[in-house]
C-alpha cells in the first residue's frame, strides 16, 4: 500500500480493512449511490469483485474466445464506471447490470467486420425460414431442446434475439422489468421475446432435418 | 416442467486477475483526468471570476 494511501486512512481514523468491511455489507444499490457521489474506485473495486466472474461469463458467452471476453470484461467495467450515473435504481442494478454487459457484447460483436459477414450469411440463410409471426411458441417446446444445441443455435442467431432469450431464461428477469431496462413497452417485449423463440424452435427444427 | 437449458448454459469460468489491475489502473487515470478538468475548467475559473467581481 502506498504511503499516501495510508496517510488516508489515518487522518479519517480508521483501518481500510474496516473500511472495506463496511463496503462488503453495502446493497448493489448502496454501494453505487456512494461512487456515485465519491468516485471511490476502493468501492468500485468491491463492485468489481462482486460481479467480474458473472460479466465474464456473460462475455465469453458471446464470444467464446478467453482473450476476447478479458477484453471485453475490462470495457464493460471501465464504461460502467463513467455510465454509472445512468443507474435511476427503477430495477434492480444486477438486472441494469447484465442488459448493459450484453448491450456492450452486441455492439462489439456489430462492429467486428468478419462476425458480420457470417451475420449477413446467416439472414441469406433466414429467407429458407417461414417465419409465421401469429404461430406462439411455448417455453416447454424451448426447453425441449438440449443444451449443446441451443448453444449452436444461439450462436448463429441476431445477438439481439439471444440477448433477448438470456435475459428472461437464464438471468430470470420479469416481462416487466425487462420494459424498464429495454426501454420498450410491453407488447413490445412479448412480441421480441416471440420472434426470438420462433427463430430458435425454427432452427432447431432445421437441425432435426 | 423440463429442466430450463439455459441455466446450463452458463459457464462457471474465473475472471483472469489482471483484469482488475488493468481497470484499476485505467480508473485511476480517469479519476486523474477528470480532477484535472474540475479543476481548471470549472474551479479555476469560479475563482478567478468571484476575485475579479469582489475587486469591483
Amino acid at each position: 500500500m502506498t504511503l499516501l494511501k495510508r496517510l488516508f486512512f489515518v487522518l479519517i481514523h480508521k483501518k481500510p480493512s474496516s473500511i472495506l468491511k463496511d463496503f462488503k455489507t453495502m446493497t448493489d444499490e448502496e454501494l453505487v449511490d456512494k461512487i456515485g457521489s465519491s468516485q471511490n474506485p476502493l468501492l468500485f473495486s468491491t463492485l468489481y469483485d462482486r460481479y467480474s466472474k458473472k460479466i465474464y461469463n456473460k462475455c465469453y458467452s458471446f464470444t467464446k474466445n478467453e482473450e476476447e471476453a478479458k477484453d471485453l470484461t475490462q470495457d464493460v467495467f471501465l464504461k460502467l464506471f463513467t455510465k454509472l450515473h445512468t443507474f435511476k435504481g427503477n430495477s434492480k442494478f444486477s438486472t441494469w447490470l447484465y442488459a448493459f454487459t450484453y448491450n456492450f457484447c452486441i455492439n462489439y460483436l456489430k462492429r467486428d467486420p468478419l462476425r458480420k459477414m457470417e451475420s449477413l450469411s446467416d439472414t441469406i440463410e433466414k429467407h429458407e425460414y417461414h417465419l409465421f409471426e401469429n404461430e406462439d411458441v411455448n417455453d416447454e417446446q424451448l426447453f425441449e431442446i438440449k443444451v449443446s444445441k441451443l448453444e449452436k443455435i444461439l450462436n448463429t442467431i441476431d445477438p439481439e434475439d439471444k440477448a433477448i432469450l438470456l435475459l428472461k431464461y437464464q438471468d430470470e428477469i420479469s416481462v416487466k422489468d425487462l420494459q424498464v431496462i429495454l426501454n420498450i413497452g410491453e407488447s413490445a417485449v412479448k412480441m421480441r421475446l416471440k420472434r426470438a423463440k420462433i427463430k430458435v424452435v425454427q432452427a432447431h427444427n432445421k437441425m432435426k432435418l | 416442467m423440463k429442466e430450463n437449458p439455459f441455466k446450463n448454459l452458463e459457464t462457471k469460468k474465473e475472471a483472469p486477475k489482471e483484469i482488475k489491475d488493468n481497470i484499476m489502473k485505467e480508473i485511476a487515470s480517469i479519476k486523474l483526468f477528470m480532477e484535472f478538468g474540475d479543476l481548471f475548467f470549472i474551479k479555476y475559473p469560479s475563482v478567478i471570476k468571484s476575485y475579479f467581481k469582489s475587486e469591483k
